[in-house]
């Protein structure tokens, strides 16, 4: 899976990596073609990295070789096609010669700050390119093809100015020209390998750079990898919510959560926030999987291949079908995944709610009954009454003093809250309408 | 010349023609030769523009020379087939029809096409990416492209027009001296009491609205420069009459050149046409072609 895939999963990533502050467009290209990690090895240099980054922009007082670093990465374009042509033996025309000085001088200048930073950069024959491309050592990332490249070059250019018109000396100019950028490109082609593990390094330096700094910026923290299949997130959030609320000027209650190679059962009243912790259990996931900082407090992750997820108003138009096909549908391609013994981590919303409770809840109990002899890692969001006493169960506190209280607890088997229609009190619905329902439950009861 | 005094005198200029083959390039051509040597120009072009061939008539297109030393922005396509020597500046992000537009210095004399930026926002980042390089910023504008001439881009601007805006000598003038005119409403005087203000397009619509409209009735018109005006002329005559009109920002216009030939081969009497667009602008026109 690549990130440009994981972005379109409803999980919050696009806002995470929307906001990452990548410098150039190819690095935030070569971020988006990258594959999530597969082995805990990957992972856990990856993160060993993103760490002396993340140390290097802790202290202010390297804020300033910070910003250096990454005005001059703003710099860093995708020469990847150019420098192909270099390596086929290509002659480079001005701009490609251009491209390349300008690659070679940026190189030299991010090492340098980097070295400020104490994040030394592989040192690559970059010093040679710009020699061979400034002959003047002039060191400004311009280029033409410099009269002093040749003395003939210089004798017919110094024709051409006396009479610009003179087509023949033009042409002349151009031949010379044509053979000294064809000698150039000879000269360098001997660094072509060095020139694009440089771009390669650039672009890489880039995106850990603007994880680090993300990672602070947002108290983000660097996970542990978890070895026995165990989640844990303490004090997780989400930042796209909760940067939602602080536009609102209201605060963001952070929540932990444990979960193991089991399904576990989330419930809780409306408005609790249960699909937003099953959105940031797969945020982190994912986040995890692909080396960005984690959102939580303390994060300890298991490698997974693949992370499924299953949202309210799943509505399948284009393939004309109900929602309620459409989320049994992909139910059952969790179910078939779990059965194949993917490496996986489902996320499942409310399953079965837009069918009737008797049905629904035989829908949703054998389910987790089934995934459960699988053994995968599945976190469910249910309101139904269900027999799930081999499972761990959760549930949001919820209304506390008429305040909603979003941490999660241990719940006993089978409990759901009814706190519906307290909610709805609190929505400010019609006094008839509540009366009316508070009379027929009532009447259930007795 | 009057059209190079007025230039020095201003950081910016875009060159506007009325309609294709109204002589926009020789213009520039011309500009380019005459200004003193000492002015470092910077050049570029708002969209597709200045190609050998016009495409969309089929005649033929100078190309623009430029002296050492001048500055100017083209697609890479177009740099590739300048005929001149030339240090790379810049290559950018801003892309074009034809790759990605880049900026060089040039440093023999010669002969390259321009193409810059396609849209006026852009066109705007170039300028501000060259402006402390050089004294004079000069834009060449795409067929039609009036936006090119808001004074939210350039400072001044030259207007060029010819047979092929009109066949009819008459019908040129007027047509003419209705743009001459937009272009130099007076400015704002900043007092907002009894203004109605149009920020958007200002079309016969909204022009015979105001115009029917009790409340609005003698009062003046504020609109965010001559470049939103879309109205018929006579619409907009007749509204002047009830309704004097004042804009927000005005560009200076600096002269008018004529080319009397039309793309059909058609040439009108360039002497009577300069003398009759000179009485009805009040601005001196002249016809570069003939006078170079």
């Amino acid at each position: 899976m690549q990130l440009n895939e994981a972005i379109l999963e409803p999980l919050c990533m696009r806002y995470v990596v929307d906001e990452l502050p990548v410098q150039s467009g190819v690095a935030r290209r070569m971020l988006l073609d990258r594959e999530a990690m597969q082995s805990a090895g990957d992972i856990e240099s990856y993160y060993a990295r993103l760490r002396t980054y993340t140390e290097a922009v802790k202290p202010v007082c390297n804020d300033v070789a910070r910003r250096n670093l990454q005005f001059r990465l703003q710099g860093l374009k995708d020469i990847r096609t150019t420098l192909e042509h270099l390596s086929a033996g290509a002659t480079l025309d001005d701009i490609e010669l251009f491209e390349v000085k300008h690659l070679a001088i940026l190189y030299g200048e991010v090492c340098k700050q980097m070295e400020l930073l104490s994040l030394p950069l592989e040192p690559l024959r970059m010093e040679e390119v710009i020699h061979i491309l400034d002959p003047d050592g002039m060191r400004i990332a311009t280029f033409y093809v410099y009269d002093s490249y040749s003395e003939r070059l210089r004798t017919l250019r110094k024709q051409l100015e006396l009479n610009p018109a003179d087509e023949q000396v033009f042409v002349a100019v151009q031949e010379e020209e044509l053979r000294i950028r064809r000698e150039l490109s000879g000269s360098l082609r001997e660094y072509a390998e060095d020139l694009k593990r440089g771009l390669l390094l650039l672009a890489d330096t880039d995106i850990l750079l603007a994880q680090a700094v993300q990672a602070k910026e947002w108290n983000l923290c660097l996970p542990s990898v978890s070895k026995d299949g165990r989640l844990i997130l303490k004090e997780m959030w989400n930042p796209e919510v909760q940067a939602s609320l602080h536009e609102r000027h209201k605060e963001y209650q952070r929540n932990s959560i444990q979960l193991g190679e089991e399904p576990t059962v989330l419930t809780g009243s409306n408005m609790g926030g249960k699909t937003i912790v099953l959105r940031t259990v797969g945020l982190c996931q994912m986040l995890f999987l692909f080396g960005f900082g984690i959102p939580a407090q303390e994060a300890e992750l298991p490698v997974r291949e693949k992370v499924y997820c299953t949202m309210s108003d799943e509505q399948s138009v284009t393939e004309g079908l109900s929602s309620f096909a459409a989320e049994i549908k992909s139910l059952n391609r969790i179910v078939e995944a779990c059965r194949r013994g993917e490496n996986l981590l489902a996320l499942i919303d409310e399953p079965a709610r837009t069918t009737n409770p008797v049905e629904g809840t035989a829908l949703v109990s054998s389910l987790i009954d089934v995934l459960r002899r699988t053994h995968r890692s599945v976190l469910m969001v249910t309101h139904y009454t269900i027999d799930a006493h081999h499972c761990p169960c959760l549930r949001v506190r919820g209304l506390q003093d008429g305040r909603m209280d979003y941490s999660l607890i241990e719940a006993r088997e089978g409990e759901v809250p009814h706190e519906a229609l307290r909610i709805a009190e609190t929505l400010g619905i019609d006094a008839e309408w509540l009366s009316a329902a508070h009379k027929v439950i009532n009447s259930t009861a007795q | 010349m009057h059209l190079i005094d007025g230039l020095l005198e201003v950081r910016s200029c875009s060159l506007v023609g009325l309609e294709k083959n109204t002589g926009k390039t020789v213009t520039l051509n011309y500009l380019l030769r005459h200004l003193p040597s000492c002015v470092r120009v910077g050049v570029t072009s708002i969209g597709l523009d200045g190609e050998t061939r016009d495409q969309v008539v089929g005649t033929e297109k100078p190309e623009i020379v430029l002296r050492s030393g001048s500055l100017f922005g083209t697609t890479e396509k177009h740099y590739r087939q300048r005929k001149m020597v030339s240090e790379l500046l810049d290559v950018s992000d801003i892309p074009t029809a034809l790759g990605r537009l880049v900026t060089a210095r040039v440093v023999v004399t010669g002969k390259v096409i321009i193409a810059g930026p396609g849209s006026t926002e852009l066109l705007k980042r170039w300028m501000r990416t060259v402006e402390k390089e050089v004294d004079l910023i000069l834009v060449d504008g795409a067929l039609s492209r009036m936006s090119l001439a808001s004074p939210t881009v350039s400072e001044g601007m030259i207007l060029a027009t010819g047979a092929a805006y009109s066949a009819n000598i008459d019908t040129l003038v007027r047509k003419t001296a209705y743009v001459v005119h937009l272009i130099n409403l007076p400015l704002w005087d900043g007092n907002d009491d009894d203004c109605i203000c149009v920020s958007g397009a200002v079309t016969d619509r909204v022009l015979d609205k105001i115009m029917n409209d009790k409340d609005a009735k003698g009062k003046r018109l504020l609109i965010p420069d001559f470049t939103k005006v879309f109205a018929d002329p006579m619409v907009w005559h007749r509204f002047e009459q009830q309704h004097p009109v004042v804009v927000r920002q005005r560009s200076r216009l600096l002269g008018l050149t004529v080319n009397p030939t039309a793309p059909n081969g058609m040439v009108l009497d360039s002497d009577i046409l300069c003398k009759r667009l000179t009485e009805a602008t009040g601005l001196p026109a002249v016809d570069l072609m003939r006078n170079s």
